[in-house]
């Protein structure tokens, strides 16, 4: 097992759930790999939010199997106080699902992996600390 | 039999379901029939992504396209932890 990985946003999560087989194929050769991933559960309640259920039955299935994904809660007062951290120095009103990504990403120090490097492009002017990020199009 | 400790508002979601499905029914059976409906769930979610994945498999070119993708993502981690 590698001991660090990445932390997925919801373009990847959502595309996911679309059934986007060049995806499918990277995540789970990751996992094949023993590459971990990370699936902060408010990016995922967002992803989720904008797929159909049939859509989100995939998502649910691959989050079930993948042996080296794990969901990120907030459960604990450390969890919520991590993601309030970064909430704060969001463009009000914030963007939930990038928050939750930042704020695990720091917490286990891994690169955010997103299909959209231009999503991302608002939340890196506001916050003040580097989002490190790796486009699935920078893997060749 | 064992007992189980649950908040008051759970077990009265229990009892109303138990209510709506008439006279006799028990809590554990509601129990047993909502664990059967979480498995059921759980199985149609696994199906429906061995279904994507077995034809994201089809195309072993594109798997180890991959496969070559996610070196690249490995070298990209170590490349990381190296410069620090």
């Amino acid at each position: 097992m590698i001991p660090f990985g990445y932390v997925l946003d919801d373009t990847v999560l959502i595309e996911l759930g679309r059934r986007d087989l060049a995806l499918h194929r990277l995540i789970v050769s990751f996992d094949r790999a023993h590459v971990r991933v990370s699936v902060p559960v408010i990016t995922l309640a967002t992803a989720e939010a904008a797929l159909s259920p049939d859509q989100r039955l995939v998502l649910r299935g691959l989050t079930d199997v993948l042996e080296h994904l794990s969901l990120e809660p907030v459960a604990a007062h450390t969890e919520a106080v991590r993601l309030a951290e970064v909430t704060a120095r969001m463009e009000q009103p914030a963007d939930m699902a990038a928050a939750h990504a930042v704020a695990v990403s720091q917490h286990l120090d891994w690169p955010v992996l997103t299909t959209d490097a231009g999503r991302w492009d608002t939340i890196k002017a506001h916050l003040p600390w580097r989002v490190e990020l790796v486009e699935i199009s920078d893997l060749g | 039999m064992t007992t189980i400790k649950v908040p008051k508002a759970v077990r009265d979601r229990l009892n109303a379901i138990a209510d709506e499905r008439g006279r006799g029914t028990t809590l554990a059976a509601v129990l047993t029939d909502l664990l059967d409906q979480h498995e059921t769930e759980k199985t149609r979610a696994r199906l429906a992504y061995h279904e994507v994945l077995a034809q994201a498999e089809e195309d072993t070119e594109a798997m180890a396209r991959a496969q070559r993708q996610t070196e690249q993502a490995i070298r990209i981690l170590h490349a990381r932890e190296a410069g620090r």
